[in-house]
Protein backbone atom coordinates (compact mmCIF):
# COMPACT_ATOMS: atom_id res chain seq x y z
CA UNK A 1 0.00 0.00 0.00
CA UNK A 2 1.40 2.80 -1.07
CA UNK A 3 2.24 6.11 1.37
CA UNK A 4 0.23 9.22 0.14
CA UNK A 5 1.84 12.49 0.21
CA UNK A 6 -0.30 15.00 2.60
CA UNK A 7 0.29 18.56 2.52
CA UNK A 8 0.17 20.72 6.11
CA UNK A 9 -2.82 21.35 7.78
CA UNK A 10 -3.50 25.03 8.83
CA UNK A 11 -1.99 26.64 12.30
CA UNK A 12 -5.25 27.67 14.19
CA UNK A 13 -4.21 31.28 14.69
CA UNK A 14 -3.46 31.52 10.82
CA UNK A 15 -7.10 29.82 10.37
CA UNK A 16 -8.44 32.56 12.38
CA UNK A 17 -6.69 35.51 10.93
CA UNK A 18 -7.60 34.58 7.84
CA UNK A 19 -11.12 34.61 8.80
CA UNK A 20 -10.97 37.88 10.18
CA UNK A 21 -10.12 38.74 6.58
CA UNK A 22 -12.22 37.27 4.97
CA UNK A 23 -15.01 38.13 6.82
CA UNK A 24 -14.18 41.58 6.61
CA UNK A 25 -13.92 41.58 3.01
CA UNK A 26 -17.53 39.78 2.34
CA UNK A 27 -19.00 42.25 5.03
CA UNK A 28 -17.80 45.86 3.34
CA UNK A 29 -20.25 46.53 0.87
CA UNK A 30 -22.98 45.55 4.02
CA UNK A 31 -20.90 47.78 6.08
CA UNK A 32 -20.72 50.81 3.75
CA UNK A 33 -24.15 51.10 3.98
CA UNK A 34 -25.28 50.33 7.52
CA UNK A 35 -22.70 52.78 8.66
CA UNK A 36 -24.18 55.39 6.15
CA UNK A 37 -27.51 55.14 7.22
CA UNK A 38 -26.52 55.05 11.21
CA UNK A 39 -24.20 57.94 11.08
CA UNK A 40 -26.97 59.76 8.48
CA UNK A 41 -29.70 58.80 10.49
CA UNK A 42 -28.47 59.32 14.02
CA UNK A 43 -26.78 62.55 13.10
CA UNK A 44 -29.83 64.67 11.46
CA UNK A 45 -31.64 62.93 14.82
CA UNK A 46 -29.30 64.11 17.60
CA UNK A 47 -28.06 67.19 15.63
CA UNK A 48 -31.73 67.60 15.21
CA UNK A 49 -32.30 67.42 19.00
CA UNK A 50 -29.80 69.57 20.20
CA UNK A 51 -31.25 72.33 18.15
CA UNK A 52 -34.86 72.09 18.66
CA UNK A 53 -33.35 72.06 22.50
CA UNK A 54 -34.74 68.89 22.97
CA UNK A 55 -32.81 66.24 25.41
CA UNK A 56 -30.28 65.18 22.81
CA UNK A 57 -27.37 63.84 24.66
CA UNK A 58 -29.04 64.54 28.46
CA UNK A 59 -31.61 61.24 27.10
CA UNK A 60 -30.91 58.46 28.58
CA UNK A 61 -32.12 56.38 25.76
CA UNK A 62 -29.57 53.88 24.41
CA UNK A 63 -29.39 52.82 20.84
CA UNK A 64 -30.07 49.09 19.93
CA UNK A 65 -26.34 48.57 19.30
CA UNK A 66 -27.87 44.98 20.99
CA UNK A 67 -30.81 44.46 18.48
CA UNK A 68 -28.61 44.79 15.64
CA UNK A 69 -25.27 42.46 16.99
CA UNK A 70 -28.15 39.92 17.20
CA UNK A 71 -29.33 39.76 14.42
CA UNK A 72 -25.56 40.60 12.67
CA UNK A 73 -23.93 36.76 12.87
CA UNK A 74 -27.06 36.19 9.88
CA UNK A 75 -25.18 38.62 7.70
CA UNK A 76 -21.77 36.96 8.79
CA UNK A 77 -23.06 33.68 7.56
CA UNK A 78 -25.21 33.87 4.91
CA UNK A 79 -22.94 32.62 2.34
CA UNK A 80 -22.22 29.83 4.09
CA UNK A 81 -23.94 26.43 3.96
CA UNK A 82 -23.90 25.52 7.86
CA UNK A 83 -25.36 22.66 7.34
CA UNK A 84 -24.96 19.09 5.73
CA UNK A 85 -22.05 18.41 3.26
CA UNK A 86 -21.00 22.05 2.68
CA UNK A 87 -18.01 22.68 0.70
CA UNK A 88 -15.97 24.32 3.48
CA UNK A 89 -15.98 21.15 5.43
CA UNK A 90 -13.72 19.12 2.60
CA UNK A 91 -10.60 21.41 3.99
CA UNK A 92 -8.05 20.19 6.36
CA UNK A 93 -9.71 22.16 9.46
CA UNK A 94 -11.40 21.09 12.17
CA UNK A 95 -15.28 21.65 11.40
CA UNK A 96 -16.31 23.51 15.03
CA UNK A 97 -12.58 24.95 15.39
CA UNK A 98 -12.90 26.32 11.73
CA UNK A 99 -17.17 27.56 13.13
CA UNK A 100 -15.62 29.23 15.74
CA UNK A 101 -12.86 31.06 13.99
CA UNK A 102 -15.77 32.84 12.29
CA UNK A 103 -17.67 33.85 15.68
CA UNK A 104 -14.29 35.12 16.42
CA UNK A 105 -14.10 36.78 13.13
CA UNK A 106 -17.39 38.12 13.70
CA UNK A 107 -17.17 39.57 16.51
CA UNK A 108 -13.89 41.09 15.74
CA UNK A 109 -15.36 43.31 13.07
CA UNK A 110 -18.85 43.73 15.48
CA UNK A 111 -16.20 45.32 17.84
CA UNK A 112 -14.42 47.19 15.04
CA UNK A 113 -18.17 48.46 14.36
CA UNK A 114 -19.15 49.38 18.10
CA UNK A 115 -15.71 51.18 18.65
CA UNK A 116 -16.49 53.02 15.25
CA UNK A 117 -19.72 53.92 16.34
CA UNK A 118 -18.28 54.99 20.32
CA UNK A 119 -16.08 57.30 18.52
CA UNK A 120 -18.72 58.79 16.43
CA UNK A 121 -20.77 59.23 19.88
CA UNK A 122 -18.07 60.96 21.56
CA UNK A 123 -17.48 63.52 18.67
CA UNK A 124 -21.20 64.29 18.93
CA UNK A 125 -21.18 64.34 22.55
CA UNK A 126 -18.29 66.93 22.48
CA UNK A 127 -19.99 68.93 19.52
CA UNK A 128 -22.98 68.81 22.23
CA UNK A 129 -20.70 69.66 25.35
CA UNK A 130 -21.40 66.78 26.51
CA UNK A 131 -19.18 64.15 28.57
CA UNK A 132 -17.42 61.08 26.57
CA UNK A 133 -18.22 58.72 29.45
CA UNK A 134 -22.06 60.12 29.09
CA UNK A 135 -22.32 59.81 25.39
CA UNK A 136 -20.46 56.02 25.46
CA UNK A 137 -22.75 55.04 28.22
CA UNK A 138 -25.46 55.34 25.80
CA UNK A 139 -24.11 52.04 24.45
CA UNK A 140 -25.05 48.88 25.99
CA UNK A 141 -21.56 46.92 25.30
CA UNK A 142 -22.56 43.60 27.67
CA UNK A 143 -26.14 43.67 25.96
CA UNK A 144 -24.32 44.17 22.57
CA UNK A 145 -21.85 41.17 23.38
CA UNK A 146 -24.36 38.82 24.85
CA UNK A 147 -26.62 39.26 22.13
CA UNK A 148 -24.02 38.81 19.23
CA UNK A 149 -23.29 35.31 20.61
CA UNK A 150 -26.39 34.56 21.40
CA UNK A 151 -27.32 35.44 17.80
CA UNK A 152 -24.19 33.34 16.49
CA UNK A 153 -25.31 30.14 18.78
CA UNK A 154 -28.87 30.54 16.70
CA UNK A 155 -27.23 30.57 13.07
CA UNK A 156 -24.76 27.70 14.57
CA UNK A 157 -26.78 25.66 16.19
CA UNK A 158 -29.97 25.87 14.12
CA UNK A 159 -30.70 24.71 10.45
CA UNK A 160 -33.44 27.21 10.24
CA UNK A 161 -32.61 30.00 12.54
CA UNK A 162 -34.67 32.79 10.64
CA UNK A 163 -37.99 30.71 10.72
CA UNK A 164 -37.47 30.24 14.71
CA UNK A 165 -36.77 33.66 15.20
CA UNK A 166 -39.35 35.30 13.45
CA UNK A 167 -41.60 32.62 14.07
CA UNK A 168 -40.84 32.91 18.02
CA UNK A 169 -41.31 36.64 17.69
CA UNK A 170 -44.28 36.04 15.99
CA UNK A 171 -45.69 33.71 18.33
CA UNK A 172 -44.77 35.96 21.07
CA UNK A 173 -47.09 38.71 19.26
CA UNK A 174 -49.72 36.99 19.06
CA UNK A 175 -50.14 35.22 22.42
CA UNK A 176 -49.71 39.25 23.85
CA UNK A 177 -52.61 40.82 21.14
CA UNK A 178 -54.42 37.68 22.29
CA UNK A 179 -54.50 38.38 26.05
CA UNK A 180 -55.00 42.13 24.73
CA UNK A 181 -58.58 40.93 22.97
CA UNK A 182 -59.31 38.70 25.57
CA UNK A 183 -58.89 40.86 28.84
CA UNK A 184 -60.26 44.09 26.85
CA UNK A 185 -63.58 44.13 28.86
CA UNK A 186 -61.88 44.85 31.84
CA UNK A 187 -59.03 46.43 30.85
CA UNK A 188 -56.75 46.79 28.00
CA UNK A 189 -53.83 45.18 29.72
CA UNK A 190 -52.84 42.01 29.35
CA UNK A 191 -51.81 41.74 32.66
CA UNK A 192 -55.54 41.29 33.99
CA UNK A 193 -55.86 38.48 31.71
CA UNK A 194 -56.87 35.54 34.23
CA UNK A 195 -53.30 33.04 34.65
CA UNK A 196 -51.12 35.85 33.85
CA UNK A 197 -51.75 38.29 36.45
CA UNK A 198 -49.75 35.28 38.57
CA UNK A 199 -47.08 35.78 36.16
CA UNK A 200 -46.84 39.16 36.06
CA UNK A 201 -46.88 39.44 39.93
CA UNK A 202 -43.59 37.59 39.88
CA UNK A 203 -41.81 39.65 37.28
CA UNK A 204 -42.56 42.80 38.77
CA UNK A 205 -41.02 41.11 41.71
CA UNK A 206 -38.14 40.33 40.06
CA UNK A 207 -37.99 43.37 38.45
CA UNK A 208 -38.40 45.36 41.56
CA UNK A 209 -35.81 43.25 43.19
CA UNK A 210 -33.26 43.71 40.52
CA UNK A 211 -33.65 47.62 40.48
CA UNK A 212 -32.77 47.54 44.14
CA UNK A 213 -29.62 45.48 43.90
CA UNK A 214 -26.36 47.92 44.07
CA UNK A 215 -25.27 49.23 40.52
CA UNK A 216 -21.70 46.86 40.74
CA UNK A 217 -23.49 43.66 41.81
CA UNK A 218 -26.14 44.02 39.24
CA UNK A 219 -23.66 44.84 36.36
CA UNK A 220 -21.44 41.46 37.61
CA UNK A 221 -24.79 39.30 37.60
CA UNK A 222 -26.05 41.22 34.15
CA UNK A 223 -22.32 40.53 32.55
CA UNK A 224 -22.41 37.09 34.00
CA UNK A 225 -26.07 35.91 33.09
CA UNK A 226 -25.51 37.54 29.17
CA UNK A 227 -22.03 35.78 28.73
CA UNK A 228 -22.97 32.44 30.53
CA UNK A 229 -25.60 32.49 28.34
CA UNK A 230 -24.04 33.35 24.98
CA UNK A 231 -21.32 31.09 25.53
CA UNK A 232 -23.19 28.16 26.77
CA UNK A 233 -25.32 28.21 23.75
CA UNK A 234 -22.55 28.64 21.29
CA UNK A 235 -21.07 25.70 23.30
CA UNK A 236 -23.77 24.06 22.64
CA UNK A 237 -24.59 24.85 18.74
CA UNK A 238 -20.91 24.29 17.74
CA UNK A 239 -21.25 20.71 19.08
CA UNK A 240 -23.49 19.94 16.81
CA UNK A 241 -20.91 20.75 13.88
CA UNK A 242 -18.60 17.93 15.86
CA UNK A 243 -16.77 15.74 12.66
CA UNK A 244 -19.04 12.24 12.85
CA UNK A 245 -17.13 9.83 11.92
CA UNK A 246 -17.39 5.53 12.30
CA UNK A 247 -14.74 3.15 13.89
CA UNK B 1 -5.57 4.10 -6.02
CA UNK B 2 -8.51 4.91 -4.07
CA UNK B 3 -10.42 1.62 -3.20
CA UNK B 4 -14.11 0.98 -2.21
CA UNK B 5 -15.31 -1.61 -0.52
CA UNK B 6 -19.28 -2.90 -0.20
CA UNK B 7 -19.71 1.22 0.32
CA UNK B 8 -23.81 1.40 1.31
CA UNK B 9 -25.38 4.30 2.54
CA UNK B 10 -29.06 4.75 3.78
CA UNK B 11 -30.75 8.26 4.32
CA UNK B 12 -32.54 8.67 7.43
CA UNK B 13 -35.41 8.08 5.40
CA UNK B 14 -34.53 4.99 4.57
CA UNK B 15 -33.71 5.75 0.98
CA UNK B 16 -30.98 3.52 -0.05
CA UNK B 17 -28.51 5.73 -1.81
CA UNK B 18 -25.39 3.00 -2.22
CA UNK B 19 -25.70 -0.41 -2.33
CA UNK B 20 -22.25 -2.10 -2.06
CA UNK B 21 -20.45 0.26 -4.22
CA UNK B 22 -16.84 -1.40 -4.63
CA UNK B 23 -14.57 0.32 -7.15
CA UNK B 24 -10.39 0.49 -7.27
CA UNK B 25 -10.06 3.98 -8.95
CA UNK B 26 -6.79 3.99 -10.26
CA UNK B 27 -4.41 7.22 -11.28
CA UNK B 28 -5.90 8.93 -13.80
CA UNK B 29 -9.37 10.44 -14.84
CA UNK B 30 -11.72 8.43 -13.81
CA UNK B 31 -15.40 8.68 -15.27
CA UNK B 32 -18.76 7.97 -13.07
CA UNK B 33 -21.46 8.06 -15.23
CA UNK B 34 -25.60 7.98 -13.98
CA UNK B 35 -28.43 9.39 -14.33
CA UNK B 36 -29.32 12.05 -11.92
CA UNK B 37 -30.09 10.03 -8.62
CA UNK B 38 -28.08 7.05 -9.43
CA UNK B 39 -26.29 7.84 -6.04
CA UNK B 40 -23.06 9.89 -7.47
CA UNK B 41 -23.45 12.80 -5.75
CA UNK B 42 -23.80 10.76 -2.46
CA UNK B 43 -20.50 8.49 -3.41
CA UNK B 44 -18.57 11.95 -4.26
CA UNK B 45 -19.19 13.22 -0.95
CA UNK B 46 -18.98 9.97 0.77
CA UNK B 47 -14.89 9.68 -0.71
CA UNK B 48 -14.94 13.28 0.04
CA UNK B 49 -15.10 12.94 3.62
CA UNK B 50 -18.65 15.23 3.77
CA UNK B 51 -20.53 12.39 5.38
CA UNK B 52 -20.00 8.76 6.67
CA UNK B 53 -21.17 5.67 4.84
CA UNK B 54 -23.29 3.24 6.84
CA UNK B 55 -21.05 0.41 5.76
CA UNK B 56 -18.19 -0.19 3.97
CA UNK B 57 -14.20 1.17 3.47
CA UNK B 58 -12.83 3.46 1.95
CA UNK B 59 -8.99 3.54 1.00
CA UNK B 60 -6.82 5.96 -0.86
CA UNK B 61 -3.42 5.00 -0.38
CA UNK B 62 -2.13 4.15 2.87
CA UNK B 63 -5.29 6.55 3.94
CA UNK B 64 -8.22 4.78 6.18
CA UNK B 65 -10.91 7.79 4.76
CA UNK B 66 -13.84 6.72 7.19
CA UNK B 67 -11.27 6.31 10.34
CA UNK B 68 -8.81 9.58 9.09
CA UNK B 69 -10.98 12.09 7.23
CA UNK B 70 -9.07 14.42 8.44
CA UNK B 71 -5.69 13.23 6.90
CA UNK B 72 -7.32 12.36 3.44
CA UNK B 73 -8.40 16.18 3.63
CA UNK B 74 -4.75 17.09 3.73
CA UNK B 75 -4.18 15.36 0.09
CA UNK B 76 -7.69 16.11 -1.39
CA UNK B 77 -9.20 18.51 -3.84
CA UNK B 78 -12.87 18.68 -4.01
CA UNK B 79 -15.15 20.78 -6.71
CA UNK B 80 -18.47 20.24 -5.65
CA UNK B 81 -22.03 21.02 -7.88
CA UNK B 82 -22.79 23.74 -5.44
CA UNK B 83 -19.72 25.99 -5.14
CA UNK B 84 -20.99 29.28 -4.04
CA UNK B 85 -18.92 30.71 -0.66
CA UNK B 86 -18.18 34.43 -0.24
CA UNK B 87 -19.52 35.66 -4.00
CA UNK B 88 -18.13 39.21 -2.44
CA UNK B 89 -14.88 38.40 -2.73
CA UNK B 90 -12.30 38.79 -5.46
CA UNK B 91 -10.96 35.36 -7.24
CA UNK B 92 -7.17 36.61 -6.11
CA UNK B 93 -8.65 36.50 -2.20
CA UNK B 94 -10.83 33.68 -2.29
CA UNK B 95 -7.82 31.98 -3.69
CA UNK B 96 -5.57 32.77 -0.86
CA UNK B 97 -7.71 32.26 1.43
CA UNK B 98 -8.67 29.13 0.39
CA UNK B 99 -4.65 28.60 0.11
CA UNK B 100 -4.07 29.24 4.02
CA UNK B 101 -6.91 27.25 4.95
CA UNK B 102 -5.30 24.72 3.01
CA UNK B 103 -2.24 24.98 5.24
CA UNK B 104 -0.21 26.99 2.64
CA UNK B 105 1.25 29.10 5.35
CA UNK B 106 3.81 31.90 4.21
CA UNK B 107 2.50 34.65 2.16
CA UNK B 108 5.48 33.89 -0.34
CA UNK B 109 4.49 30.43 -0.90
CA UNK B 110 0.59 31.47 -1.19
CA UNK B 111 1.61 34.51 -3.70
CA UNK B 112 3.29 31.72 -5.89
CA UNK B 113 0.17 29.40 -5.60
CA UNK B 114 -2.39 31.61 -5.89
CA UNK B 115 -0.75 33.46 -9.68
CA UNK B 116 0.37 29.94 -11.17
CA UNK B 117 -3.16 28.52 -10.50
CA UNK B 118 -4.62 31.57 -11.48
CA UNK B 119 -2.58 31.81 -14.68
CA UNK B 120 -3.21 27.96 -15.10
CA UNK B 121 -6.93 28.51 -15.32
CA UNK B 122 -6.47 31.10 -17.24
CA UNK B 123 -8.68 33.47 -14.61
CA UNK B 124 -5.22 35.92 -14.45
CA UNK B 125 -7.12 38.74 -16.13
CA UNK B 126 -10.66 38.95 -14.11
CA UNK B 127 -8.49 38.10 -10.50
CA UNK B 128 -10.14 41.31 -9.09
CA UNK B 129 -13.71 40.69 -10.28
CA UNK B 130 -15.56 39.66 -7.49
CA UNK B 131 -16.90 35.83 -7.66
CA UNK B 132 -20.43 36.94 -7.57
CA UNK B 133 -19.80 38.38 -11.31
CA UNK B 134 -17.99 35.25 -12.71
CA UNK B 135 -20.03 33.12 -15.63
CA UNK B 136 -20.39 29.38 -15.23
CA UNK B 137 -17.31 28.43 -17.09
CA UNK B 138 -15.47 30.82 -15.18
CA UNK B 139 -16.88 29.85 -11.61
CA UNK B 140 -15.81 25.98 -12.64
CA UNK B 141 -12.33 27.00 -13.54
CA UNK B 142 -12.22 28.81 -10.13
CA UNK B 143 -13.17 25.77 -8.53
CA UNK B 144 -10.59 23.39 -9.85
CA UNK B 145 -8.34 26.08 -9.22
CA UNK B 146 -9.33 26.25 -5.78
CA UNK B 147 -9.40 22.24 -5.94
CA UNK B 148 -5.33 22.23 -7.05
CA UNK B 149 -4.45 24.23 -4.19
CA UNK B 150 -1.90 21.89 -2.09
CA UNK B 151 -1.08 19.40 -5.16
CA UNK B 152 -4.09 17.13 -3.98
CA UNK B 153 -3.32 13.37 -4.90
CA UNK B 154 -6.89 13.01 -4.86
CA UNK B 155 -9.55 15.05 -7.18
CA UNK B 156 -13.27 15.06 -6.91
CA UNK B 157 -15.57 17.18 -9.32
CA UNK B 158 -19.27 16.37 -9.15
CA UNK B 159 -21.46 17.54 -12.43
CA UNK B 160 -18.92 19.90 -13.47
CA UNK B 161 -19.83 20.52 -17.17
CA UNK B 162 -23.59 21.29 -16.13
CA UNK B 163 -24.58 24.27 -17.55
CA UNK B 164 -21.22 25.30 -19.47
CA UNK B 165 -22.04 26.57 -23.29
CA UNK B 166 -19.92 24.49 -25.55
CA UNK B 167 -16.89 27.00 -25.84
CA UNK B 168 -16.94 26.52 -22.07
CA UNK B 169 -17.09 23.18 -21.81
CA UNK B 170 -14.40 22.40 -23.92
CA UNK B 171 -12.18 24.87 -21.99
CA UNK B 172 -12.67 23.23 -18.93
CA UNK B 173 -12.19 19.80 -19.96
CA UNK B 174 -8.86 20.53 -21.76
CA UNK B 175 -8.13 22.10 -18.12
CA UNK B 176 -9.21 18.52 -16.62
CA UNK B 177 -6.82 16.64 -18.91
CA UNK B 178 -4.12 18.51 -18.24
CA UNK B 179 -4.13 17.79 -14.59
CA UNK B 180 -5.42 13.97 -14.79
CA UNK B 181 -1.91 12.46 -15.25
CA UNK B 182 -0.29 11.90 -12.26
CA UNK B 183 -3.38 12.27 -9.76
CA UNK B 184 -6.57 10.01 -9.47
CA UNK B 185 -9.55 12.18 -10.87
CA UNK B 186 -13.39 11.43 -10.33
CA UNK B 187 -15.67 12.74 -12.88
CA UNK B 188 -18.86 12.57 -12.47
CA UNK B 189 -21.13 13.38 -14.81
CA UNK B 190 -24.53 12.39 -16.27
CA UNK B 191 -22.73 13.89 -19.44
CA UNK B 192 -22.22 10.67 -21.59
CA UNK B 193 -19.38 12.70 -23.99
CA UNK B 194 -17.02 13.92 -20.65
CA UNK B 195 -16.31 10.83 -20.26
CA UNK B 196 -15.36 9.50 -23.63
CA UNK B 197 -13.22 12.83 -24.02
CA UNK B 198 -11.47 12.36 -21.30
CA UNK B 199 -11.27 9.21 -18.90
CA UNK B 200 -9.53 5.85 -19.31
CA UNK B 201 -11.51 3.64 -17.15
CA UNK B 202 -15.02 4.69 -15.87
CA UNK B 203 -18.38 3.01 -13.80
CA UNK B 204 -21.84 3.13 -14.41
CA UNK B 205 -23.74 3.54 -11.61
CA UNK B 206 -27.80 3.32 -10.77
CA UNK B 207 -29.96 2.62 -8.52
CA UNK B 208 -27.35 3.02 -5.63
CA UNK B 209 -24.88 0.02 -7.26
CA UNK B 210 -22.07 0.17 -9.92
CA UNK B 211 -23.54 -1.82 -12.95
CA UNK B 212 -20.67 -1.47 -15.52
CA UNK B 213 -17.06 -0.95 -14.88
CA UNK B 214 -13.93 -0.73 -17.50
CA UNK B 215 -11.89 1.37 -19.57
CA UNK B 216 -14.57 3.06 -22.36
CA UNK B 217 -12.87 1.03 -25.17
CA UNK B 218 -13.11 -2.29 -23.53
CA UNK B 219 -17.34 -1.46 -22.80
CA UNK B 220 -17.55 -0.65 -26.46
CA UNK B 221 -16.35 -3.93 -27.49
CA UNK B 222 -18.55 -5.88 -25.82
CA UNK B 223 -21.53 -4.39 -26.84
CA UNK B 224 -20.02 -4.54 -30.49
CA UNK B 225 -22.74 -6.17 -33.41
CA UNK B 226 -25.86 -5.77 -30.61
CA UNK B 227 -26.65 -2.04 -31.34
CA UNK B 228 -28.79 -1.44 -34.89
CA UNK B 229 -29.87 1.86 -36.39
CA UNK B 230 -33.06 2.72 -38.50
CA UNK B 231 -34.06 6.47 -39.55
CA UNK B 232 -37.87 6.10 -39.28
CA UNK B 233 -40.42 8.90 -39.28
CA UNK B 234 -41.44 10.55 -36.21
CA UNK B 235 -45.11 9.12 -36.10
CA UNK B 236 -43.80 5.67 -36.34
CA UNK B 237 -41.72 5.43 -32.97
CA UNK B 238 -44.74 4.40 -30.80
CA UNK B 239 -45.06 1.42 -32.34
CA UNK B 240 -41.47 0.60 -32.84
CA UNK B 241 -41.35 1.06 -28.85
CA UNK B 242 -43.80 -1.52 -28.98
CA UNK B 243 -41.87 -3.77 -31.01
CA UNK B 244 -37.96 -3.59 -30.41
CA UNK B 245 -35.79 -2.06 -27.26
CA UNK B 246 -35.06 1.07 -28.32
CA UNK B 247 -32.08 2.59 -26.38
CA UNK B 248 -31.84 6.04 -27.52
CA UNK B 249 -33.65 8.83 -30.19
CA UNK B 250 -32.51 11.79 -31.45
CA UNK B 251 -33.47 13.54 -34.24
CA UNK B 252 -31.49 14.39 -37.67
CA UNK B 253 -32.69 16.56 -40.79
CA UNK B 254 -36.47 16.34 -39.31
CA UNK B 255 -36.79 12.24 -39.10
CA UNK B 256 -35.90 10.29 -36.01
CA UNK B 257 -33.11 8.00 -36.16
CA UNK B 258 -33.43 5.05 -33.03
CA UNK B 259 -30.69 2.66 -31.61
CA UNK B 260 -31.97 -0.51 -30.57
CA UNK B 261 -30.51 -3.50 -28.95
CA UNK B 262 -30.38 -6.32 -30.29
CA UNK B 263 -28.29 -9.71 -30.14
CA UNK B 264 -29.47 -11.01 -33.93
CA UNK B 265 -30.59 -8.64 -36.60
CA UNK B 266 -33.74 -6.69 -36.04
CA UNK B 267 -34.14 -7.04 -40.14
CA UNK B 268 -37.12 -4.24 -41.13
CA UNK B 269 -34.21 -2.06 -42.47
CA UNK B 270 -32.15 -1.99 -39.31
CA UNK B 271 -28.54 -1.56 -39.65
CA UNK B 272 -25.40 -2.18 -37.74
CA UNK B 273 -23.94 0.44 -36.42
CA UNK B 274 -20.53 0.60 -33.94
CA UNK B 275 -21.25 1.28 -30.40
CA UNK B 276 -20.49 4.90 -28.75
CA UNK B 277 -20.50 5.17 -25.22
CA UNK B 278 -24.21 6.19 -25.13
CA UNK B 279 -25.00 3.09 -26.41
CA UNK B 280 -23.47 1.39 -23.87
CA UNK B 281 -24.69 3.74 -20.87
CA UNK B 282 -28.53 3.66 -22.44
CA UNK B 283 -27.96 -1.02 -22.78
CA UNK B 284 -26.93 -0.55 -18.99
CA UNK B 285 -29.52 1.55 -17.33
CA UNK B 286 -31.97 -0.81 -19.64
CA UNK B 287 -30.74 -3.71 -18.52
CA UNK B 288 -31.10 -1.85 -14.76
CA UNK B 289 -34.11 -1.13 -15.30
CA UNK B 290 -35.31 -4.61 -16.54
CA UNK B 291 -33.35 -6.18 -13.33
CA UNK B 292 -35.40 -3.85 -10.94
Amino acid sequence: MSAVTLHAAPQWRDAVLEQIRVTGLSLRRDALVVVAAVLGFGTVMIVGEILSGGPGFDSDETFPTALFSFFYPFLVWRNDKRFGPAFLWTLPVDRRRLALAKVIAGFVWLMAAVAFFGTWLVALGLLADVSPGRALMRIPFIATIGAYLLGSALVLGLRHAVRWTFGTAGLLFLMGMIGDIVSRPDDSEWKYVPGARALFATVQQFVTAWLNVPDSAQWAITTFLWFGAGLAALWAALSRHGERRRH
Amino acid sequence: MLELHGVSHIYPNGTRALDGVTLSIPRGMYGLLGPNGAGKSTLMRTIATLQTPTEGTVRFGDIDVIREPEKLRRTLGYLPQDFGVYPRVSAYDMLDHMAVLKGVATPADRKTTVETLLHQTNLWSVRKKMLSGFSGGMRQRFGIAQALIGNPGLIIVDEPTAGLDPEERNRFLNLLAEIGESVVVILSTHIVEDVSDLCHRMAVMADGRVQLEGSPQQLMQSTRGRIWMKVIERSELARYREQYEILSTRLFAGRTVVHVLSDRDPGNGFTSVDAGLQDVYFSTLAQSRRAA
